[in-house]
């Protein structure tokens, strides 16, 4: 596993007030603080874990990427990655410290349980973008660009592919992220992300959530930012 | 054999001098085109070539032992194969093991059958249930012990579950040897929360033959927990690290560390007390073989015992003896009214309350005890403890006077438990030892017998000591008995509280063991119990109880507690008793004529009140800021202050009847919060804080409310669906279903089909709410929705969750389709009234 530093990572209020439902209001007053209290306890229980390896990309077929041995039938990511001859894969986890405390308010505080959860939300996003920025970094020195990431789940990017990605990454035995039947990840706040490379500098490589927003297919979803 | 060598027994080699266990497996298999992502053990069917050339390669470096390819060889991930699989695996390590001993003449040489990680999570945290990952690692083991391997190898564990999943199949499918090695990250923790105290514990405990660490950092970050290991361990400790820390070097993984200066590092470690060393990830047999050059001929030191009394819960060791510990006693039904109802209820968050209050004022352990004439104890037992451990890292003591309730309990339990108890009975230790000797455990022993209670501490001793004694028997070390002094009733006999004493006494000196005391029981009969009770636990602790089962939300006795801690310098500082104390204000003085001190004794009695001894407090919001002096209840809710809102619920109670403060004002101050979450002018988190206010202002009126009196206005289950397990947003709305006077069973998570069904029908439900996060899970909600319209007409269907919409509802022929909890609740109401 790849060492991380934890001060490093904010955790953006903007992101966890979206999570909670509150549109361009903000919290106040009591609710306000105890977010400040939840976000210490995130901070404190958190233990980040993370792989990232580098693989060929290639387009065998109509709608298909291949990355590494792996091919993924997803038009949605073959047009993210489009022109690109690399991509990074990584995953990511916060840990399962917050899933303590997401248990734990359950029981005795369900308000709190919500703001862990949102908290926690933000926090692997946040993780995410530090391990994207440092990628983004080295590519750029190679004088090549990167992709904004794309998680199975985006558009129709499926989740079973996380088994592949798993196998990938040997991701278990590196972080101890796990895999259920249902392909949900535990620690419940993991990522895993594809990040494309490539020379041209054509492709999109904003990473705002309006963007994410953009290629997802949801169009009711409470939390979309477009 | 026929090579004529006559192989050593491997039990006799652990321990007793160096062995040296081989290096990588994927590193090697990729230096010979193992592609990333490729399935390693299908090479032992398709290129078994290249497994024999690596054990070979291993072998040949002079180390001892050599893991066949099976890391991660199990029915699921290869539910077809797997036999050929793990069968081929050992075959061409015995091959490559006896090629070598023809060679060299050594016979010192064996084949450890390696076992990794399943990939999925045990439940509560995850989906994969414990007798499932017992059976998983079963299979291979029973394979590949038939197929000759010599020992088992459990390695690369983040998980305590799994890891007691993995040595329980080890040890119930062979008589082979078992280590297990661990991965810890820098924190020194392991995915789920262990340190090293807590592996070594529940290690030791199970009885495995030598464990360690393996992979997770390199040979000098991982020198600090090599001390730890050595310190904490009686048993032989494996060292195998990775070739140093992973960099990341043009994407892809690379380890820093080469084979001289490995090596060099491995001379440290191997000086440090460790039995048995080797390596992990990115070390190559260049690395082992210069490893074994060097270390070979150093100084061997066995392992030595260390004194410790230790129990565990899957994230926290906590050590008996170093000062008096508080074991909660509230999960307990005797003299409980509402906590047998529970029980009767099945309400196990109600039962995980007590739990969490208990560590918020301090406990630090759990006295689980859930036995009742008319329940499952069996099922309850696994249900309670299962939800203990999921909300709290506090070890946990099993309480039952039933063996089977026990031996389940055991079993389950993540950590090693303490066990609560066994007596002097012949009938009794002959069921009970056998259990704490498989499963592990520190044993709460009493010392009575057939003949009954010796009034005389000469005659307690006596017992103790037999028990100790038929311990060992079955191998149990006397460090993990801890003897009851045995509290009786003073009122009875008033030499009784001495006897008591001098118990405690006599197996601290004479015996050089920890004590337990259930403390409450001295003061039975008397007036103002805990005035008793508080000064006998300072006695005990005088004399060196180790562990008091008191309860910790009573003020007087934490009171003598922790005066008692400071006064016997068990308190470094003051600063525990400071912390507790510092704004400590002493009781009013009673108005003349009257006793200081209520007749029931109960708690607050005369202690003044200390503050919270552990953290936030268990149902308040951590501040509340808004004050909340002149208000009314209805505005206490409407503003989420939860404090408070308990507070004036039990100040109405005095002039008002239980259900009128329930309709004239928490019904219509949750009514109020949630139109205006409706209408978008107050947010979710508001609308919980409200939520929680009133479930507090509920518990306080729930306890006046008459016997078998029903304010409930129908019963709904709700549950998430088979194969998802995100639940946030299912226990939202059943608070904000019970706060609206809805009586809700919640089936949890990851639920099939036909256990929603069968309560529907047995409980006669009228509305069921589904909920999925998981596009993957929405066949599973289709498949119960169908089937309870088929099986039970009359029932409603509702569904929610983040990848539904109304459109998606239709599709899969629900009832109803709720956006929110809000939308359930209003959706119950329509249906239930």
């Amino acid at each position: 596993m790849l060492p991380a530093n934890k001060e490093k990572i904010t955790i953006d209020i903007e992101e966890v007030c979206r999570y909670l439902g509150y549109g361009n209001s903000r919290p106040e007053g009591d609710v306000s603080i105890m977010i400040g209290d939840c976000m210490d306890d995130v901070y404190r229980s958190a233990q980040l874990r993370s792989v990232c390896r580098r693989f060929p990309v290639a387009f065998p077929a109509e709608d298909t990427v291949r990355i590494g041995g792996m091919d993924i039938k997803s038009s949605t990511l073959s047009r993210a990655l489009e022109g690109c001859t690399e991509a990074m894969v990584f995953g990511a986890t916060v840990g399962m410290g917050i899933d303590s405390l997401i248990a734990k308010a359950t029981v005795n505080n369900i308000t709190r349980s919500a703001i862990y959860q949102a908290v926690g939300a933000a926090y692997i996003e946040a993780y995410c973008d530090l391990i994207n920025d440092d990628i983004d970094t080295r590519i750029r020195l190679e004088g090549k660009q990167t992709r904004r990431r794309f998680s199975p789940g985006y558009g129709d990017f499926s989740i079973d592919c996380q088994r592949g990605l798993f196998d990938l990454l040997d991701l278990t035995r590196q972080t101890g992220i796990c895999l259920t039947s249902g392909m949900a990840m535990t620690p419940s706040k993991s990522v895993t992300a594809i990040v494309g490379i490539s020379c041209d500098g054509a492709g999109d490589t904003s990473d705002s959530s309006e963007k994410k927003c953009e290629t997802c297919t949801k169009a009711d979803c409470p939390y979309r930012s477009i | 054999m026929s090579h004529n060598i006559e192989r050593k027994n491997i039990r006799s080699m652990i321990g007793r001098e160096w062995l040296f266990w081989d290096g990588a497996g994927g590193t090697f298999l990729q230096e010979r085109g193992l592609k990333a992502g490729e399935l390693p053990e299908m090479w032992n069917i398709q290129r078994p070539e290249e497994i024999l050339e690596m054990s070979r390669s291993y072998y040949e470096t002079g180390c001892n032992i050599v893991n066949t390819n099976t890391f991660g060889a199990n029915r699921l991930k290869y539910p077809d194969e797997l036999e050929a699989i793990v069968r081929s695996a050992v075959e061409l390590a015995v091959s490559a093991r006896n090629e070598a001993e023809k060679k060299t003449g050594r016979d010192d040489l064996y084949v450890s059958l390696d076992i990794g990680p399943t990939g999925r999570l045990l439940k509560p945290l995850g989906d994969l249930d414990f007798e499932e990952a017992v059976r998983v690692f079963g299979e291979v083991i029973r394979i590949g012990a038939d197929a000759g391997a010599d020992l088992v190898l459990i390695e690369t564990m983040s998980d305590t579950y799994e890891l007691k999943a993995a040595v329980l199949a080890a040890k119930e499918n062979s008589d082979l040897p078992v280590c297990a090695t661990v991965t810890f990250d820098s924190g020194r923790k392991l995915l789920t929360g262990a340190d090293v105290k807590t592996c070594v514990a529940l290690l030791e405990g199970l009885g495995v033959d030598a464990l360690g660490v393996n992979c997770s950092l390199g040979p000098r970050e991982i020198l600090p927990i090599v001390r730890e290991l050595v310190d904490a361990a009686s048993i032989p400790v494996i060292i195998t690290p990775n070739a140093g820390m992973p960099k990341n070097v043009d994407g892809t993984t690379v380890y820093d560390i080469g084979p001289e200066e490995f090596s060099d590092l491995m001379v440290e470690i191997a000086g440090m007390g460790v039995q048995i060393i080797g390596g992990c990830c990115g070390t190559t047999p260049e690395h082992i073989r210069l490893t074994v050059e060097k270390c070979r001929e150093l100084p061997f030191k066995p392992a030595t015992r260390k004194n410790h009394t230790v129990v565990t819960s899957y994230a926290r060791a906590v050590e008996i003896g170093e000062q008096a510990l508080v074991i909660g006693e509230r999960i307990n039904p005797t003299g409980k009214k509402l906590f047998k109802e529970a029980l009767k209820n099945g309400d196990i968050p109600y039962i995980l309350n007590e739990g969490l209050k208990q560590e918020d004022q301090g406990a630090h352990i759990l006295d689980v005890n859930v036995g009742l004439p008319e329940i499952d104890e069996v099922a309850m037992m696994e249900k309670a403890m299962t939800g203990l451990q999921s909300v709290t890292a506090l070890p946990l003591q099993i309480d039952t006077a039933d063996p089977d309730v026990l031996e389940r309990a055991l079993r389950f339990y993540n950590g090693k438990a303490m066990v609560n108890s066994v007596n002097g009975k012949e009938e009794s230790m002959s069921r009970i030892l056998p259990l704490v000797a498989k499963y592990g455990g520190v044993l709460v022993a009493l010392p009575l017998d057939d003949s009954g209670i010796p009034d005389t501490a000469e005659g307690r001793l006596a017992v103790a000591k037999r028990i100790i004694e038929e311990a060992g028997k079955y191998g149990i070390d006397p460090k993990d008995i801890v003897v009851d002094g045995l509290t009786m009733t003073i009122s009875a006999d008033q030499t009784m509280g001495r006897v008591t004493l001098e118990t405690i006494d006599k197996v601290r000196s004479e015996l050089g063991l920890n004590t337990i005391l259930g403390v409450s029981n001295v003061s039975f009969g008397l007036p103002a119990r805990t005035l008793i009770n508080g000064s006998f636990l300072s006695m005990a602790m005088e004399r060196g109880l180790s562990c008091a089962i008191i309860n910790p939300m009573d003020d007087v006795i934490m009171n003598s507690y922790r005066a008692s801690l400071a006064l016997l310098g068990m308190d470094e500082n003051c600063s525990g008793y400071v912390d507790a104390y510092s704004d400590y204000k002493p009781p009013a003085p009673a108005p003349s004529g009257q006793s200081q001190v209520s007749a029931s004794g109960g708690q607050n009695a005369a202690g003044g009140q200390s503050k919270n001894a552990g953290g936030q407090s268990a149902a308040g919001s951590s501040r509340e800021t808004s004050g909340g002096g002149s208000m009314s209840l209805r505005e206490c809710i409407e503003r989420g202050l939860t404090e408070k809102a308990g507070q004036m619920a039990q100040a109405q109670l005095e002039s008002r009847a239980p259900l009128d403060i329930i309709n004239e004002d928490l019904i219509p101050a949750l009514d109020s919060v949630g139109r205006g979450f409706e209408s978008g002018e107050i947010f979710l988190p508001q609308l919980l804080m409200s939520a929680d206010a009133t479930n507090a202002a509920f518990a306080v009126i729930k306890k006046a409310l008459p016997e078998n009196s029903n304010a409930s206005r129908g019963r709904v289950i709700v549950a998430t669906v088979k194969g998802d397990i995100h639940d946030i947003g299912k226990n939202i709305t059943r608070v904000l279903l019970e706060n609206y006077g809805f009586e809700v069973i919640d089936l949890g998570r990851d639920v099939d089909p036909q256990d929603i069904l069968d309560e529907a029908v047995k409980k006669e439900i009228k509305l069921v709410g589904l909920s999925a996060l998981m596009t993957t899970t929405v066949p599973a909600m289709t498949e119960t929705v169908k089937l309870l319209h088929r099986e039970s007409p009359d029932t409603k269907v509702l569904v929610s969750g983040a990848v539904l919409n109304q459109e998606y509802a239709d599709m899969m022929g629900a009832d109803h389709y709720a956006r929110d909890a809000m939308g359930t609740v209003r959706y119950a109401e329509e249906i239930l009234g």
